[in-house]
């Protein structure tokens, strides 16, 4: 079956739409605001939900060029060996001319060495899709899928054929186009850990993470479903992953989450003792890797003065990647739940 | 991001832009061809304006759906004869009449940037072999007609027929803007940009419906057709918000 933007029902695509819109609407909005509270409270820091806190612990260390090395031949290892990789995306334009950001949602699906399909579903779907080297767009026009033209197709060919390369951690085959260079950004965020075994079985532990500075957004680990992402005014635009709403006992972990969900109200007081007995609140060191990359060419900087890229610590996967822009506009795509080592039929990226 | 690429070092064999430049001025240059570069048949010509009405009270209820400050979020599809393009564009209209947009590709770049204020169009972010007058004449003008007041003081009502009742405002000695609405409910039917007695635009609006925040019911669908430059434009509204205050323009 060939996959089109105009198609819905796509069971392994984990549709954000579908998640978020119908079954578990209320719980997100519920568990949005647990998070919040979360993230005000649990951390110690002002609420996410009306202003930007400080990331007081985090301790950025730069690389040396020797570490950097190490750094970029360990990624290009591990990164390496990923032959497909699945995994969500929010795409968000910030604008200093105006005053929304521009959110978009997706999915993109890698398949080594040279195939990205980049999936938009929301606000609308639509769908770029780079194989061999060559780029084709679609979209759902008139509730028709269709192949249309870009006016800038070929600059996303580029763009693509980088990202390929970044996914597959070479990022030493990109070294004469940008200056790298890299930090290791380590604090200590919030655990909470279920007091209750029978809990502490499906779900063992919630770390919360506050990107708010860097990007404007925060998360909810919860391993190994997948995380949770929470932006500045409280909407959620993620749940754990789509094997969550797989697991055998899915139904007991919807109600888990009711049940944190139900306890808003007392955290809204604004204590973390709010939050016991049903969670042990403990301290996590989190770690991850802020790879910058400038252009060294000075025309390219005209246009984009930097791109960020944020990696995890442990797997190397990039968790986000933050484009800044002159103007003081910046592109931030954060990616969420990957998963590799799937079976991607090859539909995913044909060109026509 | 989209400008760049055309002065990026092509003697990279690696280099971000280096085959990106090429194909992008050449998918630029077909732009062009098609939207400029093709000859133009002649546009039909606008009906005599008659039955010009006195009824000026009527004209405060032609004021637009919008309010005064806004943005809005939409789809933009741009057919050409052969092609179709696919963008979403967001739109700051200001309260004193100045707006800036941004219309932006797949992955969030910046294709183009438009500013209007004090009657200077201004293009800031274009494809750089994109002709300006087209975009000035062309695309700006037809946000312009879309997007900015409908009544001024230069604005009369005419009885188009039994079924439309439509609002004629003025815009200088050769331009002028006909919008036309359902007699019945005021909701707006089709709109014309006419210059020198030609119908350069014309639009259909459909699917109206209301939006958060919005006191009046408004198209979500807008259908445009450029004779003069021959384009059209399927613009969906995503969102509209009300600004409480100005925002700070492009400039």
């Amino acid at each position: 079956m060939l996959r089109r933007p105009c198609d819905t029902g796509d069971d392994n695509s984990g549709l954000i739409v579908a998640v978020n819109r119908n079954t578990t609407t209320r719980m997100l909005r519920e568990t949005a605001l647990v998070a919040c509270i979360l993230l005000s409270t649990v951390s110690g820091q002002r609420s996410l939900c009306a202003t930007e806190p400080s990331n007081d612990n985090d301790t950025p260390s730069l690389l040396s060029a020797d570490k950097t090395s190490r750094f970029l031949h360990d990624v290009a290892d591990k990164l390496g060996s990923i032959r497909t990789l699945r995994a969500e995306f929010l795409q968000q334009r910030h604008m200093t001319a105006f005053v929304h950001t521009l959110t978009a949602r997706g999915v993109c699906h890698f398949r080594s060495p040279s195939n990205l399909r980049w999936e938009l579903l929301e606000p609308y779907p639509s769908a770029l899709v780079y194989s061999g080297g060559q780029v084709a767009k679609f979209a759902c026009i008139d509730g028709k899928s269709r192949r249309i033209d870009s006016p800038d197709e070929a600059l996303m060919g580029e763009v693509l054929r980088l990202i390929t390369l970044w996914m597959t951690g070479q990022f030493q085959s990109t070294e004469h186009i940008f200056d790298m260079t890299v930090h290791r950004h380590t604090r200590t965020v919030p655990r909470l850990v279920p007091s209750s075994s029978d809990v502490r079985r499906l779900i063992h532990s919630v770390d919360v993470i506050s990107d708010l500075p860097s990007s404007g957004t925060g998360r909810l680990l919860i391993p190994p479903y997948g995380s949770l992402l929470i932006h500045e005014d409280c909407t959620v635009t993620h749940f754990p992953h789509v094997s969550a709403r797989r697991h055998a006992d899915a139904k007991e972990l919807d109600k888990i989450l009711e049940t944190i969900s139900a306890q808003a109200p007392l955290w809204l007081k604004g204590t973390l003792t709010a939050a016991t007995p049903t969670f042990t609140v403990e301290a996590s060191a989190y770690s991850h890797y802020a790879l910058s990359l400038s252009p060294r060419d000075p025309a390219m900087r005209r246009f984009i003065t930097s791109i960020t890229l944020t990696m995890d610590a442990d797997s190397y996967h990039i968790r986000r990647v933050t484009i800044h822009e002159p103007r003081g506009d910046t592109i931030v795509i954060t990616f969420m739940n990957p998963t590799t080592g799937i079976a991607l039929n090859d539909s995913l990226f044909t060109l026509d | 991001m989209t400008v760049y690429s055309h002065s990026i070092d092509m003697h990279r064999p690696h280099g971000i832009c280096h085959p990106a430049s090429i194909r992008l001025l050449s998918c630029c240059a077909l732009f062009l061809t098609l939207l400029a570069c093709s000859t133009l048949p002649p546009y039909r010509s606008a009906p005599a304006i008659t039955g010009l009405t006195q009824h000026n009270t009527e004209l405060e209820s032609f004021h637009t759906p919008f309010p005064p400050s806004y943005e809005i979020t939409q789809r933009v599809v741009v057919h050409t004869a052969t092609h179709a393009f696919d963008m979403t564009s967001v739109l700051a209209m200001r309260e004193d009449g100045s707006w800036s947009a941004v219309a932006l590709g797949s992955m969030g770049t910046a294709l183009f940037r438009f500013h209007f204020d004090k009657q200077r169009y201004e293009v800031i972010t274009a494809p750089a072999s994109t002709p300006r007058s087209l975009l000035e004449d062309g695309v700006m003008r037809d946000i312009q007609h879309l997007f900015s007041r409908r009544l001024t003081d230069a604005s009369e009502v005419v009885l188009h027929d039994e079924s439309l009742t439509c609002l004629v405002t003025r815009r200088g000695a050769a331009r002028l803007d006909e919008y036309c609405f359902q007699r019945d409910s005021r909701l707006p039917a089709r709109s014309s940009r006419i210059k020198d007695g030609r119908v350069i635009s014309e639009v259909t609006y459909h699917n109206i419906g209301v939006f958060p925040d919005l006191p009046t019911p408004v198209p979500r669908t807008i259908l445009l057709r450029n004779n003069k430059w021959k384009y059209s434009l399927d613009i969906t509204l995503l969102e509209i918000t009300a600004l409480t205050h100005q925002t700070s323009s492009d400039e």
